[in-house]
């Protein structure tokens, strides 16, 4: 049977000779030259004349990555074409420019702040909600000055500034024990001016833009202290603002290393200049991302230090895992082979607890490593018709919602339901007089959904070839869908934005309903149903 | 507990709103805004108080102190850091003088005035054992070029310094360059050096790329163990630090340097590596080096081979002297030639007992050291030659004291020279001098009170009295 199929792979490569592709970049209508382009491992780089020129490409779809990821003056993008067999295709491509941002911070006297980090700040989607991820982090120089090169255009970012922080600090500050003895200190401060990220200005970029003269004017307030105890001397504690400023956005995602300090013999620390406002602090043992045990509590300051807090971390512990078929099992065996992933939504890098080995349904097991914390549940290994339908934790679905450990009673069962009769979906798109419009973007969304972010987990966004021709990539759940083709490409990532617009776009989608196990195949023409 | 809450508010009663007031050292008149006063008691955990200038350059303690002794540390970004010992109740205000560190800045464009971004702008200072070598200065020494072609170094502390320009940092051989060139402003052969004192300001120091031919400059590096890599740095001849470029060899240990300026050229080849970043290989235990010098000018270089030999061994021993029992210190050693490797690993030196540190590049090492526990110094940073199988002797220095005279109180102010990141010491005002500052690391240091300015060295185990003289009556 093996054998069989590895003849017929080999039968199928004879028939499919390599092609090669060839082209020209430009940028602002000028030739580009010395940009990468990468189908696979075959690499090339534009010459003086913006040409370039890759042999022995694999015959049929491939993607093809045009420019680097940082630090370079072009958008990087990636198209699909389809690389008939033993010829050359002929593929011209334009780039966008990348932008800059630059400024100047001001302290309180309106002189230049030193000493500053300046953070961009992208809204994405991200588990159960938007998150703010740090784009690139300046700093400022003697005359407060900041400048971001290489922005990416099109993006929503907030620019939020901060003290450039030791993210390893005393057990204990010497701040004057008086409040009254402090010096103020300096409020995370967002563009416009403002500490609060819902009063924040998000600033979009148009492509090779230079936008001047982001000034902020840092804010400042009364400085106070958190003492606290965590249990002994191994345990490390770990500050960040509940909001974004210090640590984490409000559903994950990082804007910097929280500050960590080890305390001294006695167990405690002391945690100061720190403004008005919530904050949440972490005892763990051993490595954040890995912790030996963990907790979290919660602390308001107002008017006042925060004396004699006193938690404690819980050890890991585990959840049964149950995976199983939606309805019937398939008639013909499915080769099945999922890894799951959970991943921290509080701490920033790394932490997760995994499911190493790949698992079949039906199955049953332990999810072991886990806290008392937030994670962000993916699945890998999606193949063919496989789909998730729907994540249960106790009675509740959490199919969009972060799955929150220790929550339910205990033994709750996590349940997995795998859906095996998904749908497909092939799409051309044609302008008015028929002709193929290359390099179309596609957008699938369900035509039922509870929330934005609910809508950002389930849609899914592909790239036509030089054709016109898109393939959707992985299976979808059988139901009512929209199909919007759109000729500019959309952003990658994806900024949260666009999922509004996106949902609003609807009206000049095609409604597809599609059945299980179907593949539906549309015609599109551009701006119209 | 009546009584104590007594005797609390008397001695809070006897305390002192303690005011002063920071100003510019090169500009008195002007007020620092937002500098940071740390006011703390020998031993206290916490600080007594911890304020900020307002914006005419003053402070106060918005309550009393208790009476007492003090230390307060002045702080403000881009500005040397104080300290000064004070006893309170104070005679007066207190008048604090900092020195404000300077910027060079410029721009870097090719011929036709197009910014070129992406360069390293590094900061070079001259060797105290040979001031024709420039070597890299230390802390935040490399800018990089914006995409508007511009550059600016700040927090430079009081010293002299030149500026320099080089690709190399992109590791790829100068392929991604638009020249494989390291510039000395305003030439290599004639490098100019800037004395920065506070508040200095050195602005327009360009870069204008020449528009030349550029060669290729390729080889082979002979005698590479099986499957390794070797790091190769395209140097500079007359500045030895510098590289023009640099690139890893494939296992072949073939190599090729593209947009090759003219120039005299040293190629230096390291290997046996187990990593290669932006600053070169990271070596592993049993490393290889050679060096081979070439010409570039008229025609490409083809061929250039650069046979590998073992590596060397520097030892150091430490000895006691009577005022100064030996006690361990760490030494850091770079190299002067740029070997497009890494050697920056601390080396632990105990007392009476050899310390070795192997698989050293053949040639010139500046060691310098940290302070070792107790009241000693390490000796001055030296240079030392690998290739004379060299054992560096370190003898600790016992730490010296200066008296000054000055003709009317004032406060005075200590600067090093040698050990620029040392925090500047201030002396407050005392009606009968003299001003006495102990336990000093041996060495050069800028003694300033008002408008009068001297230079003096400080020797080891002694007192060196100096007098600070308005500049009229030094004529």
């Amino acid at each position: 049977m093996r054998l069989a199929t590895l003849l017929l792979a080999i039968a199928l490569q004879a028939q499919e000779k390599p092609g090669s592709l060839e082209g020209t970049l430009t940028a602002g209508g000028e030739p580009r030259a010395g940009v990468r382009v990468a189908v696979g491992r075959l690499e090339t780089k534009s010459d003086v004349a913006g040409s370039y020129s890759l042999r022995d490409v694999p015959a049929g779809r491939q993607s093809v990555i045009i420019g680097e990821p940082f630090r370079s003056p072009v958008v990087r993008m990636s198209r699909v074409v389809t690389i008939p067999s033993g010829q050359t295709l002929k593929a011209d491509f334009v780039l966008g420019l990348t932008a800059s941002i630059s400024g100047t911070v001001l302290d309180e006297f309106d002189e230049p702040a030193t000493g500053m980090s300046v953070v961009l700040l992208g809204r994405e989607y991200g588990g159960s909600g938007p998150v703010y991820f740090r784009r690139n982090v300046a700093h400022t120089d003697d005359q407060g000055r900041y400048r971001f090169d290489y922005v990416l255009p099109e993006i929503p970012y907030l620019i939020l500034v901060m003290p450039i922080q030791a993210f390893r600090g005393a057990a204990k500050s010497d701040a004057p024990t008086d409040p009254r003895l402090r010096r103020h200190a300096t409020v995370s401060t967002f563009y416009p001016n403002v500490a609060d990220y819902n009063g924040a200005m998000p600033l979009i970029l148009r492509p090779g833009e230079s936008r001047e003269a982001i000034n902020i004017r840092m804010l400042r307030a009364s400085s106070y202290c958190v003492e606290a105890q965590a249990g002994g001397s191994n345990v490390s504690v770990q500050i960040h603002g509940a909001h974004i400023p210090y640590g984490m956005g409000p559903n994950g995602g990082t804007t910097g290393l929280p500050r960590t300090v080890q305390p001294g013999p006695d167990g405690k620390v002391r945690l100061c200049d720190l403004t008005p406002g919530e904050y949440v602090l972490t005892a763990f043992e051993g490595d954040i991302n890995q912790p030996l045990s963990l907790a979290t509590i919660p602390v308001h300051l107002f008017d006042r230090d925060a004396l004699n807090v006193m938690f404690q971390p819980l050890p890991r512990f585990r959840v049964p895992l149950e995976l199983s078929w939606a309805g019937d099992p398939p008639a013909t065996p499915v080769d099945a082979k999922l890894r799951i992933s959970f991943s921290s939504m509080t701490r920033s890098f790394g932490s997760f607890a995994n499911i190493a080995n790949p698992i079949t349904p039906p199955a049953q097991l332990e999810i072991s490593d886990l806290f008392k914390d937030s994670y962000n549940i993916r699945f890998f290994g999606m193949s063919g018709r496989l789909y998730i339908k729907e994540v249960f934790y106790g009675n509740d679905n959490i199919t969009y919602a972060p799955f929150r450990p220790g929550t339910k009673h205990d033994g709750a069962t996590l349940r997995v339901v795998v859906g095996h009769d998904g749908a497909q979906i092939k799409a051309r798109m044609r302008d008015r007089n028929g002709k193929p419009v290359p390099g179309a973007t596609f957008v699938v969304m369900p035509a039922l959904f509870a929330s934005e972010s609910e809508l950002a987990s389930a849609l899914q966004t592909g790239l036509a070839d030089q054709n016109g021709n898109y393939e959707s990539t992985r299976a979808l759940q059988p139901g009512k869908y929209y199909v919007l083709a759109l000729t500019q490409p959309l952003p990658e990532p994806l900024p949260a934005d666009q999922v509004i617009r996106l949902m609003n776009l609807r009206t000049h989608a095609r409604e597809v309903t599609l059945e299980p196990g179907g593949t539906a195949e549309l015609d599109l023409e551009p701006g119209s149903p | 507990m009546r009584l104590s809450a007594i005797i609390v508010s008397t001695a809070l009663a006897a305390g002192q709103n303690f005011s002063g007031l920071v100003t510019e050292a090169h500009d008195p008149a002007t007020g620092i805004r937002g500098a940071v006063i740390r006011i703390s008691q020998p031993g206290a955990e916490r600080l007594a108080a911890e304020l900020e200038t307002g914006h005419d350059g003053r402070f106060q303690t918005p309550i009393p102190l208790p009476p007492g002794d003090y230390r307060i540390e002045i702080r403000k970004p881009h500005h040397a850091s104080a300290t000064i010992p004070i006893r309170l109740p104070a005679a007066a205000p207190i008048n604090i003088q900092l020195t404000q560190y300077g910027t060079i800045s410029g721009r870097v464009t090719d011929s036709q005035n197009r910014p070129i971004p992406g360069a390293s702008v590094i900061l070079m200072v001259p060797a105290e054992e040979d001031p024709a070598i420039l070597r890299p200065a230390q802390a935040g020494s490399a800018g990089t070029v914006d995409s508007a072609g511009n550059y600016r170094h700040f927090n430079l502390a009081p010293g002299r310094y030149a500026v320099a320009v080089t690709w190399a940092n992109m590791g790829t051989g100068g392929r991604d360059a638009p020249i494989a060139g390291a510039y000395i402003f305003p030439s290599n052969s004639k490098p100019e050096i800037f004395t920065v004192t506070s508040g200095t300001t050195i602005t327009g120091i360009n870069f204008t790329l020449p528009a030349q031919s550029v060669y290729k400059v390729s080889g082979r590096v002979i005698g590479l163990p099986p499957k390794q890599t070797a790091a190769v740095a395209l140097a500079i001849r007359d500045q030895p630090t510098l590289a023009a470029a640099m690139m890893q060899t494939n296992t072949e240990g073939e190599f090729q340097f593209q947009n090759v300026a003219p120039g005299a050229y040293d190629l230096r080849a390291a290997s046996s590596m187990r990593g290669y970043g932006m600053m070169g290989a990271m070596l592993g235990d049993d490393p290889l080096f050679g060096q081979v010098r070439i010409d570039v000018g008229g025609q490409n270089v083809d061929g250039a081979e650069i046979p590998l030999g073992p590596p060397r061994t520097l030892r150091f021993s430490l000895q006691s002297t009577p005022q100064c029992p030996a006690a361990p210190v760490t030494a850091f050693i770079e190299p002067v030639e740029n070997w497009a490797a890494m050697f920056s690993k601390p080396i632990e030196i105990k007392p009476n007992e050899e310390s070795t540190v192997k698989g050293l590049a053949p040639g010139r090492y500046r060691v310098r050291f940290t302070k070792p526990e107790g009241g000693c110094y390490a000796p001055t940073p030296s240079v030392v030659d690998t290739r004379d199988d060299a054992t560096l002797r370190i003898a600790l220095q016992s730490p010296g004291t200066l008296e000054i005279r000055i003709p009317a109180p004032n406060a005075v102010t200590l600067s090093g020279i040698d050990d620029t990141a040392a925090p500047t010491r201030i002396l407050p005002p005392v009606p009968d001098g003299p001003y006495r500052f102990e336990g000093l690391r041996p060495g050069r240091y800028r003694l300033q009170s008002g408008s009068m300015v001297t230079e003096v060295d400080v020797r080891p185990g002694a007192t060196t009295q100096t007098a600070l003289q308005p500049k009229e009556s030094r004529q």
